[in-house]
């Protein structure tokens, strides 16, 4: 990443047409009971990372972002509510009333879970939740494209909120109730370097996943421990999860489109509507992103040679655009 | 002359009366316990006085033979025979004439006794079908056998010696059909049940765990037999191929007890023999053949060994007329071949064990072992397709053969690895761990390669095969078909197996040396055709360890040193047993470094050229007294005594340093003791290095000053000991916390010159070097630390950032090249970064590659692009 994306267009891959469009993007945080004073800490802590780097790094406005902590006091003044199961619910609630169709929300509870229940609880001042209590809750974003991510430990019953337009990760299987090291690393794929691996100033639930998975695994390897986690994510609505989700097809697809920042950052989409050429520019731009991974679809059946040629040449006309729209970009700075 | 008259008129009383009942149960008794003497003298007294029994002249034959008097047994035999007796006593006379190889005549001993249906036809029967199966006559032995089958179904009233013969015929079956083994402990074990207080019957079932590997349930058994009688020759003898099993040096010891007790124990001369040549004495092996020999001059496992002898020399000629020999006595005696094979594995010639091994099984196909060790040498020089067919046919005729079993699961592992390909080697490494070992591995196999090559006048005329096993285990089984060997690394000629870095299990170790120190032997081997002996292989890898890089290699340590000075140590011309028989657990690695330093006082006081004159006997078939004359110009003896001096001049410091450790009980002195003690004893002799060093770390373990004044001394007194507990690690931790950065990378300066294999000291020496702006020194010791630990994906992102900041393109296109393949989440910056330091390096082509393959995962990436761009504009595309 090369710093901050002061310019008003980021190049980035997929759906460059959609990219015209404003699509706004909703957070809630809801950290839930820490149980002693340093996990209480860890998770205010982990929570705010996540909110700053939601805003000051993906550019998402204050005023669709919102934080639940069991300690309001401890939160540094980002906290709306304590995360009561009656805050959750009117979070929700709110974001639901205030967003559009097409618009994405991202929901991520931080803290502990238990196994008690029916797919097991989020543990939370007062009543806990289980996925049962956040179905309903979900309901209300039926017209949103919604990330549903809890970190907490014995999560995997989560994956019951799994549905259409839907993005559902958890820590861990269900009954694995050892703390899980997942949320640490989910949280900093979004606020450190190393996750935005298609390089388009964004990080998507995908690549926050797939970062998330392997610092865990490498973390479990340098202790020389065996892992006790195993997050999942699905989002072909299937409930079932996956370890290893895939960009292409089946669970993953919809998670890579589901980007914090990137083209969607809406806070840099100014401009292009008002620039006829820039918006050609962009046109050209997706047809060369629509060739490309046509050309990467077709790689196993193109001979070698072949194929290094085509992307090559295709490689070096996305460069000289992106390189002649980020120059007008630029000069109308 | 007259005593046979009187024997003879005796013995016309023979089966008329006895001995009192009550002395015939104590001699009884005597004989089963192992007091020989005392039931000789009681059946000798009544066959002398004509009042002998049958039972009680064949026992006293048995007491005879157990205790090696074959001659007394045979003119009591012959006189009993003469006596008018012939039948009852033909088949113990029979046996005692196969003991001594007089084949026919034991076959009309047998036939007699089962012709003339003696009151232990029975064992006679086995006897003969024995004989006639070890003669060649396979197709009667085993019609002979069979019938002990029907024998056994049939008969409910079989003594236990009759059962004894039963369980020895299936095991005779079971070459052909395994599951008869099973039916064959049945009949010991029932045997066992007959006549508890019996040693044949449990002997008998511990040698067939024994041939089926199992050596637990054998001790159990041979040591029961112990127990009944101590002075059971034949049982030592299980005992120490029980132990030869096991890979315990105390084997011998074991066979040596056995020949005290039975001088004319022929097995126990042999296995004794065997044993000699496994350790490379040639001279020692042949004196125990030839005794052997006088007691059966037609044994075929002796004319076995001798061939042996003859092949290990070089002696073709008499290695064919020695096998031709043996053949001419039973054609199918493929046994030979197996058990040269073996022998020439042992002595490292594993391209002809495989020779041997094929002509064995071509002679007798039911030589299940033979298949195994064809399967495993093929395997040593790398025909791993072969090698599986062999193992194969192996585990099908012999099951229970757990070696063959655990290298077949190895084989299935391999499609888990791949093969890369250098100019020289063909590095087979796990696909995990392929990409990022193959950057490090291959060009230190080739710098190795090369260097050795030159320096021995040495090249492999196929590329040498190296494997990396992710698992020890894997690696153990590869290299002996069990799990648990202690090394890192073999040789085998020209395939290697190696334990990649980190193998879980093995500790800290330096993966690179241990490479460059099996790459010596690949020459080594090469240049002696495998005839170099095993000190002077392993001590010139180490030697050469020493020289490929600064630390590499080991160096004396207190141990060694102390061991030295408790006259542990062998002298050069005994050094080989340290390896093939150590006597302390730490032997077999001091014998590896006095090994070393014998090579280094041969440079030193004869030069390289010397080594060579070594090597170049050896290859020419030499033994170890002639190759020293030749190579040296010197006797044997005299290079013992100036190894000696020469280690006692180099270590005079240490050494004195050491001798109040050496004379002290081990416990004191050690760390852990109180440190006012310590104290104590470091200042009531400053020369204890021991002393001073525990002391020292004691002191500094509680914060306090006094302890750099003590570490220092230790330091003075032993500046080559470079231990994880050294004073130059307790130092440098003491320096640092007082801020003295400077003078704590100082000190592990020193240590890192001396020990390879630190990571802590690594990397404690590379933050430091960073903190004082020593970027290349910092540089350097990262790079060092990845011959111990190359995993860490951080540590090669920090050294290549720092290799750039040097701009050393090369080392950074390698640690940029590292980072890809651990498999970084961000590949395509890794890919980026490749690209850039390939381009900075010049390497343009390289740099193109990179730079789309990046591209290729993520196609907006600005850096690249601009990359991309530039490359194809200073190309003109």
């Amino acid at each position: 990443m090369r710093g901050a994306v002061p310019a008003a267009v980021v190049i980035a891959a997929g759906l460059w047409p959609a990219a015209a469009t404003a699509q706004e993007t909703w957070l809630l945080v809801v950290s839930g009971v820490g149980g002693n004073a340093s996990y209480r800490q860890t998770f205010v802590d982990r929570s705010i990372q996540l909110l700053e780097a939601a805003q000051e790094r993906f550019g998402i406005p204050a005023s669709h972002i919102t934080y639940l902590a069991e300690r309001i006091e401890l939160a540094d003044g980002r906290a709306a509510a304590r995360s009561t199961r009656e805050e959750v619910d009117a979070a929700i609630t709110d974001i639901a009333a205030r967003c559009n169709p097409g618009d994405q929300v991202l929901i991520v509870l931080i803290g502990h879970g238990s196994t008690q229940g029916e797919g097991g609880r989020f543990a939370l001042p007062g009543p806990d939740m289980g996925p049962a209590d956040f179905a309903p809750l979900l309901g209300r974003l039926s017209q949103q494209r919604v990330g549903f991510v809890n970190t907490a430990s014995a999560s995997g019953g989560f994956l019951a909120l799994a549905g259409p337009g839907r993005v559902v990760v958890t820590a861990t299987r269900a009954g694995q109730r050892e703390e899980p090291l997942f949320g640490q690393f989910f949280v900093e794929a979004f606020s450190a370097e190393g996750a935005d691996t298609d390089k388009d100033q964004g990080v998507s639930l995908l690549e926050s996943f797939v970062y998330a998975r392997t610092e865990v695994a490498r973390a479990y390897d340098l202790e020389g421990t065996l892992r006790t986690e195993n997050a999942l994510l699905d989002d072909d609505g299937d409930g079932k999860g996956t370890e290893t989700p895939e960009a292409s097809d089946g669970d993953g697809a919809l998670a890579r489109r589901f980007v914090l920042g990137g083209v969607y950052g809406s806070a840099r989409l100014a401009g292009v509507a008002d620039d006829a050429e820039l918006r050609s520019m962009l046109e050209k731009r997706g047809e060369h992103q629509a060739a490309f991974d046509h050309l990467r679809a077709a790689k196993a059946e193109l001979a070698e040679d072949d194929y290094l040629t085509q992307l090559e040449e295709l490689l070096v006309q996305i460069a000289e655009l992106d390189t002649a729209i980020r120059a007008r970009n630029e000069a109308a700075q | 002359m007259k005593r046979l008259v009187g024997m003879l008129l005796c013995l016309c009383l023979v089966g008329a009366t006895s001995a009192p009942p009550a002395q015939d149960d104590a001699a009884l008794t005597a004989f089963r316990s192992g007091r020989y003497d005392e039931a000789i003298a009681v059946w000798q007294a009544a066959l002398d006085g004509g009042s002998a029994t049958v039972a009680q002249v064949r026992t006293l034959l048995q007491a005879l033979r157990a205790t090696g008097r074959s001659d007394r047994a045979a003119a009591a035999a012959r006189a009993v025979s003469e006596g008018g007796n012939a039948v009852a006593i033909a088949n113990r006379w029979g046996e005692l004439f196969y003991e001594r190889g007089q084949i026919e005549a034991a076959r009309a001993r047998f036939q007699l006794a089962v012709d003339e249906g003696a009151s232990d036809a029975l064992v006679a029967e086995l006897n003969l079908a024995v004989l006639e199966f070890e003669s060649g006559d396979r197709e009667s032995a085993t019609r002979r056998f069979n019938r002990f089958v029907d024998v056994y179904n049939s008969s409910g009233t079989l003594n236990a010696e009759e059962l004894v013969a039963v369980g020895v015929a299936c095991s005779y079956l079971g070459r052909e059909n395994p599951s008869l083994f099973h039916d064959a402990v049945r009949a010991f074990e029932e045997a066992i049940a007959a006549d508890p207080e019996s040693s044949e019957p449990r002997l008998r079932l511990a040698e067939l765990f024994l041939t089926k590997y199992d050596g637990a349930e054998a001790g159990v058994l041979i040591e029961e037999v112990l127990r009944l009688n101590p002075s059971h020759a034949g049982a030592h003898l299980a005992e120490a191929r029980r132990l030869h099993f096991n890979g315990s040096s105390e084997a011998m010891a074991r066979v040596d007890r056995a020949l005290e007790l039975n001088p004319e124990l022929v097995p126990a001369r042999v296995l004794r023999a065997r044993l000699l040549l496994a350790a490379e004495s040639q001279a020692a092996a042949e004196a125990e053949m030839d005794r052997a020999l006088k007691s059966n001059p037609d044994s075929l496992e002796v004319l076995t060994l001798k061939a042996a002898l003859h092949f290990l020399r070089g002696e073709q000629r008499s290695f064919d007329d020695a096998a031709a020999r043996a053949l001419s006595r039973d054609p199918n005696y493929g046994q030979l071949f197996a058990v040269v094979a073996e022998l020439a594995v042992q002595n490292r010639f594993y391209a002809q064990a495989v020779d041997l091994a094929r002509r064995a099984t071509e002679i007798d196909p039911s030589l299940w072992a033979a298949h195994g060790t064809l399967g495993i040498n093929l395997m040593r020089i790398g025909r791993i397709d072969e090698a599986r067919a062999s193992l194969e046919r192996a585990f099908q005729g012999d099951p229970f053969n757990v070696w063959i079993k655990n290298t077949l699961d190895l084989l299935d592992t391999f499609p888990d690895y791949r093969i890369v390909e250098t100019d020289r080697f063909r590095l087979m490494i796990g696909h995990e761990r392929a990409d990022l070992m193959s950057l490090y591995m291959g060009p230190l196999a080739e710098e190795a390669y090369e260097a050795l090559s030159a320096k021995y006048g040495y090249r492999s005329e196929e590329p040498v095969r190296i494997e990396v096993y992710d698992r020890h285990a894997d690696f153990s089984v590869r290299t002996l078909g069990l799990a648990g060997l202690g090394a890192l690394g073999v040789a085998f000629g020209p395939v290697v197996a190696v334990d990649a870095p980190l193998t879980p299990g093995m500790g800290l170790f330096n993966w690179g040396s241990t490479l460059w120190h099996e790459i010596a032997h690949v020459v080594t081997l090469g240049v002696t055709d495998f005839r170099v002996p095993r000190w002077l292989t392993e001590g010139l890898s180490v030697y050469e360890e020493r020289r490929a890089r600064e630390a590499w290699g080991d160096d004396a340590t207190p141990g060694f040193l102390l061991a030295l000075l408790r006259g542990q140590l062998l002298p050069v011309s005994r050094i080989n047993e340290g390896f093939a028989r150590p006597r302390y657990p730490e032997h077999l690695g001091h014998s590896y470094l006095q090994a070393s330093l014998v090579c280094e006082l041969i440079e030193e006081d004869w030069g390289f050229d010397a080594i060579l004159a070594l090597l170049d006997a050896y290859r020419d078939g030499r033994t170890g007294a002639e190759a020293i004359r030749v190579g040296l110009g010197i006797e044997p003896e005299e290079l013992d005594v100036r190894f000696d001096e020469y280690l006692r001049a180099r270590y005079a410091g240490p050494l004195r340093g050491l001798e109040a450790a050496a004379k002290r009980p081990p416990a004191q002195g050690r760390q852990g003791t109180d440190s006012a003690d310590l104290k104590a004893l470091a200042d009531a002799d400053s020369t204890d290095f021991i002393a001073h060093l525990s002391a020292g770390a004691a002191l500094a373990r509680q914060g306090s000053d006094e302890a750099i004044e003590y570490l220092e001394r230790a330091k003075r007194l032993f500046p080559g000991y470079a231990g994880p507990d050294s004073a130059y690690v307790h130092l440098a931790k003491i320096l640092e916390a007082r801020g003295d950065v400077a003078a704590a990378a100082a000190e592990l300066r020193m240590l890192l010159s001396l020990n390879e294999s630190l990571l802590p000291a690594y990397l404690k020496s590379a933050e430091l070097l960073e903190q004082l702006g020593r970027t290349s020194e910092a540089a350097d010791f990262l790079q060092r630390s990845m011959f111990i630990d190359p995993w860490d994906i951080s540590r090669h992102q920090r050294l290549a950032q720092l290799r750039e900041n040097l701009e050393q393109w090369s080392g950074a296109v390698r640690e940029r090249a590292a980072v890809v393949a651990l498999g970084p989440v961000d590949r395509a910056s890794a890919l980026y970064r490749l690209a850039y330091a390939h381009d900075r390096h010049g390497d343009t082509r390289a740099a193109r590659r990179a730079v789309i393959a990046a591209l290729e995962i993520a196609p907006g990436y600005r850096d690249a692009q601009e990359l991309l761009l530039a490359i194809r504009a200073r190309q003109g595309t």
